[in-house]
């Protein structure tokens, strides 16, 4: 059926150093990004011109179900981020997009003890989740 | 200068028409030039006004003829013209076309101007005159806010 | 308050109204800093006072000054124009009969003053206007952001300083006419000319709900310092009585926050007095650590029923209070924090709040050690406490401390094709308990224990210690393909993740923030299935997962996206919250999920689980949004919980042509048979007017009471909104909108 095991990325010139650019120079979105790069057979030096950049990343907390009571009975966890790919020209490679991902939560008031952890977990997973799509999104545009 | 009118008048050009009489006038051409204290009248042609043997007008043509004079306030005055008619008894000055007078309050430059040099008094532009226009340097007294 | 000239605000008006006879400027930084007069005619004396007459200009930079005659008094620099006078600089231009004033002190008096603000969008006429630097003075005036021949709204005051440093206009003794009718006098105000300042909101608001009755809001906005303002909000409540709102805001370079509360002493329907605090604040002390802190109090729990004001917080039942410290470093993450928490909801009892943690401490490490190995560990120590107004449950009293500790090692073999990732760790979580909690039956109180044997505590140091590993696995395949008639890039990804955790016994740890998970696509691959370290799941389980992508092949925008996984437990796990064993189960729910962009403005999100051990669907979730051009906006959701909720949600936002906004949405749970949430609004807006009605009909308590509830919102574009501030509801209502 045409599928074959993806074959590793040759980066183009112009990318061969990219900087990370996310906001949150120690942040785990910061570290997977630059991890995945230097996979990738980038250098990820603070100078390099290409720059992979994350902007306005936000992770958000919205009622997403209200029951008849008037009270939450899902809560729904919403990061939003801009992304762009610039190579050493400033050219984009990855024009600059958003990316929007999001995960729900039950809320049940008898058992509200635990639902402020559950909230902790979900942030985490959204941070893996984000750097994941961030990555397949480049990884598309740079084999397109 | 108020003294320059008792300073002895000297004046000269290449060529001379008419007589050098106490009365009537002369015309010069040729390199016009007059000094009389800190007067300096310089021109290419002029017909100088002589009454009881004194100077009492010049007029003269130039590109440009210029007028320069110290000035009682402080300061020199330099005035220049195509054409320029001065009165020198009553320190009036009227010039035309392209006219630029420069003295310590600014610079002021117009088509047709008239200029007192003692009073500092000045009237000239007028309709089809092509305008009047002065340059002020901000006064450092003054203190810009 | 979007203020500047070019904001899409003011995209009715056709561009912003300024004089014919508006001119570039000479450049402020212009070597040549001389006044340049020009004119027909000359005349008086260039010592003492000259006329100029005929068209006259003066003109420094930055300024110039126009008019029919002009005297020029050589020595101040003192001038007097008369004559269809014009003056022009960067921010204002003017139309006057007369103006004397001195152009090296760049200082001028106007009389009988047309002007139009250049940069901003305000424009009138004054009686006479006082020029001096960055300060602008009018007296007599009339001030609006309407076009001039379209006088919707105007200010008409005494006196208006319009400070351009500072950014602000103050009025005295002003008047607001609408239309022609004065609508409102106000001895005092202040408001934004750009867009530095913040709301100007000075104007009172107007609502009206069928528990409170009217609504009144009367701000005072206090411009306190260039990094400081308040706002005092006093609110009269038809039903309720007067409530005092006031917020202070403060921002230095590397700190900022908000302290906001509102007191209504003596509320008419409850009997007793009712007010809110919140403190909210952020600073940054290093490249590496930040303080943040959120403090929130409500005098009672139906507080947010009858005075909460944004969806969020109606439907709040819970009320955290937060405040830490946050490091973050190369490979380490720390934080201390204390977290409070308080019950806004009348049928949770006090029981039910989760414990106070004073404080709760974390460390986590995580390193690489050469380009294959990761190592690290998880640590946190907490503090729980509880007021003695309500335990949990009588069972569990008193303080406790726990300390978790999780170090791990871990093998990332990634390569574009796949990555291996085995991972072993070894956790070990202890507790200390208080004397409070019960040793033997001898120590239980007669009234607590007459219902029955109560829990016993015996052991004061209860721990538990297990080794956890995983083996996460993934193939990446992937091919050319077409897609909505587009080249795509598809990729398929099929997923295993073992996780084993040997059994033990946790009757005897006390349960202080843990809970059962949410279910859903992460839990498939996470090493707990709670949240909180009181329990740590026992596994022996395997899960297989299957997910593939379809991206354009330009931009790399993903277009599908369908995903589907499941675990299969090789043994049952026994740990559960309560003492009693889970139901025996060998797999879990299916979990598939699939996100589809149609086009560039219509997206299809579902997600969906299934229990093949009792053969029914339990969460299903679809979300159908559409996006247009300026704001068009309709979505249309379906959400379903087994036994808990099935809800039908639909909202739109259409503009109408250049001025009419419908908005709506529709929220009616299938499970109750009732609506949950249903408003109707329109919106019209002119150059500078906006006019937004909103009929609003929601669940109000706990009890189910409806509340139907009226905004009506006249916004003068640039001074101030009139009415409920319905923008910032909108935002939370439907899904995706902004203004």
């Amino acid at each position: 059926c045409g599928f074959q095991l993806r074959q590793e990325l040759a980066l183009p010139a112009g990318l061969d150093a990219i900087r990370v650019e996310t906001g949150d120079p120690y942040g785990p979105l910061q570290r997977r990004l630059e991890q995945a790069l230097q996979r990738a057979g980038a250098s990820t030096a603070a100078g390099s011109p290409a720059v992979l950049r994350v902007l306005n990343a936000r992770i958000e907390q919205k009622p997403l179900s209200i029951g008849i009571g008037g009270r939450v009975q899902e809560y729904l966890l919403q990061y939003t981020a801009e992304i762009e790919l610039l190579d050493g020209a400033g050219r984009a490679i990855l024009p600059r997009q958003s990316l929007e991902l999001e995960r729900e939560y039950r809320f049940d008031t008898a058992d509200a003890l635990g639902s402020p952890g559950e909230e902790e977990v979900l942030r985490e997973d959204l941070e893996r989740a984000m750097g994941e799509a961030i990555l397949r999104r480049v990884d598309a545009v740079l084999r397109g | 200068l108020e003294s320059d009118r008792q300073q002895p008048i000297e004046f000269g050009a290449e060529s001379l028409q008419g007589t050098v009489t106490a009365n009537g006038t002369t015309r010069l051409s040729g390199g016009f030039w007059l000094d009389q204290g800190s007067l300096r009248i310089r021109g290419e042609q002029s017909t100088v006004y002589r009454e009881n043997g004194a100077v009492v007008r010049v007029v003269l043509d130039g590109t440009p003829a210029t007028v320069e004079q110290d000035l009682d306030s402080g300061g020199r005055m330099h005035a220049e013209a195509l054409n320029i008619d001065y009165r020198i008894g009553s320190e009036q000055l009227e010039l035309n076309r392209d006219v630029v007078i420069i003295q310590p309050e600014g610079e002021l430059r117009g088509q047709r101007l008239r200029y007192d040099i003692g009073s500092g008094e000045v009237e000239g532009g007028g309709s089809g005159s092509g305008g009047v226009r002065m340059r002020i340097e901000p006064k450092p007294a003054a203190g810009e806010s | 308050q979007p203020l500047s000239a070019d904001d899409p605000t003011w995209r009715l008006c056709g561009g912003n109204p300024g004089f014919g006879w508006m001119a570039p400027l000479r450049p402020l930084d212009d070597a040549d800093q001389a006044i340049q007069l020009e004119a027909g005619a000359v005349s008086g004396s260039i010592k003492g006072v000259s006329r100029w007459e005929g068209g006259v200009t003066a003109s420094q930079p930055g300024r110039r000054i126009a008019a029919e005659q002009l005297d020029y008094t050589h020595g101040s620099g003192d001038y007097r124009a008369t004559g269809d006078v014009r003056y022009q600089d960067a921010q204002l231009a003017l139309q006057a009969q007369s103006a004397a004033g001195n152009l090296g002190r760049r200082q001028s008096e106007l009389d009988a003053v047309d002007y139009r603000l250049i940069a901003a969008r305000g424009n009138g006429s004054a009686e006479r206007i006082r020029l001096e630097g960055e300060l602008a003075v009018l007296f007599g005036l009339e001030y609006s952001t309407c076009n001039p021949d379209d006088r919707a709204w105007a200010l008409h005051a005494r006196q208006l300083e319009l400070d351009r440093a500072q950014g602000f206009g103050v009025a005295r003794d002003a008047t607001l006419r609408v239309g022609q009718v004065p609508v409102l006098w106000v001895p005092w105000i202040s408001f934004p000319i750009d867009e530095r300042r913040r709301t100007g909101l000075l104007f009172p608001s107007l609502g009206y709900a069928d528990e409170t009755g009217i609504d009144v809001r009367v701000p005072w906005y206090l411009n306190l310092a260039p990094n400081m303002d308040a706002t005092l909000t006093p609110r009269i409540l038809g039903r309720r009585g007067v409530m005092l709102g006031a917020e202070y805001r403060y921002l230095t370079e590397r700190h900022g926050g908000i302290i906001e509360g509102n007191w209504l002493p003596d509320d008419d329907l409850s009997g007793r007095d009712r007010g809110s605090l919140r403190l909210r604040h952020t600073g940054v002390l290093s490249s590496f650590w930040r303080v943040d802190a959120d403090l929130n109090h409500v005098s009672d729990d139906r507080y947010f029923e009858d005075f909460g004001d944004s969806l969020t917080a109606r439907a709040t039942s819970l009320l955290e209070s937060r405040a830490g410290l946050y490091g973050r470093g190369p490979g380490w993450q720390a934080s201390v924090l204390t977290r409070d928490f308080q019950i806004t909801d009348p049928l949770v009892p006090d029981s039910a709040e989760p414990y106070r943690q004073l404080p709760r401490a974390r460390f986590a490490l995580d390193r690489s050690l050469g380009s294959l190995w990761r190592y690290g560990f998880d640590a946190e120590a907490v503090h729980f406490d509880h007021d003695e107004a309500g335990a949990p449950s009588f069972y569990q009293r008193g303080a406790a401390q726990r300390y978790d500790l999780q170090p791990w090692i871990e093998l990332d073999f990634e390569r574009a094709a796949g990555y291996v990732r085995p991972r072993l760790a070894y956790r070990y979580t202890g507790y200390q308990l208080s004397d409070d909690f019960l040793r033997g039956i001898e120590e239980c109180p007669i009234i607590d224990c007459a219902f029955g044997p109560p829990r016993l505590w015996p052991n004061r140091s209860p721990s538990r210690a297990l080794p956890i590993s995983s083996f996460d696995a993934a193939l990446n395949f992937e091919r050319s393909t077409r897609l909505f008639g587009e080249s795509m890039l598809q990729t398929l990804q099929p997923r295993l993740y073992y996780l084993h955790v040997p059994f033990e016994n946790q009757d005897d740890l006390p349960l202080f923030d843990t809970q059962p998970l949410t279910f859903g696509w992460d839990q498939l691959f996470r090493s707990n299935a709670f949240s909180g370290a009181d329990r740590q799941t026992d596994a022996n389980q395997v899960t297989l997962a299957l997910s593939s992508r379809w991206f354009e092949q330009d931009s790399g925008r993903e277009r599908l996206g369908l995903a589907i996984g499941q675990i299969r437990y090789l043994d049952p796990p026994r740990v559960g919250l309560e003492r009693t064993l889970p139901p025996r189960r060998s797999e879990s729910a299916y979990v598939a999920m699939a996100d589809v962009a149609i086009t560039r403005s219509l997206s299809l999100g579902i997600g969906q689980q299934w229990d093949p051990e009792i053969d029914r669907t339990t969460v299903s979730g679809a979300r159908l949004q559409w996006r247009g051009e300026r704001g068009a906006l309709g979505n249309l959701g379906y959400r379903y919980r087994r036994a808990e909720l099935e809800q039908v949600d639909a909202s739109f936002a259409l503009p109408l042509g250049e001025a009419w906004r419908w908005i709506g949405r529709w929220n009616y749970s299938l499970r109750d048979e009732g609506t949950l949430e249903a408003f109707a609004g329109i919106e019209w807006q002119s150059c500078c007017v906006a006019v937004r009605v909103l009929g609003r009909h929601y669940v109000r308590n706990r009890e189910s009471d409806k509340n139907n509830a009226l905004y009506v919102e006249l916004e003068l574009k640039g001074l101030a909104s009139f009415g409920r501030n319905t923008g910032q509801f909108l935002e939370r209502a439907i899904l995706g909108y902004s203004r």
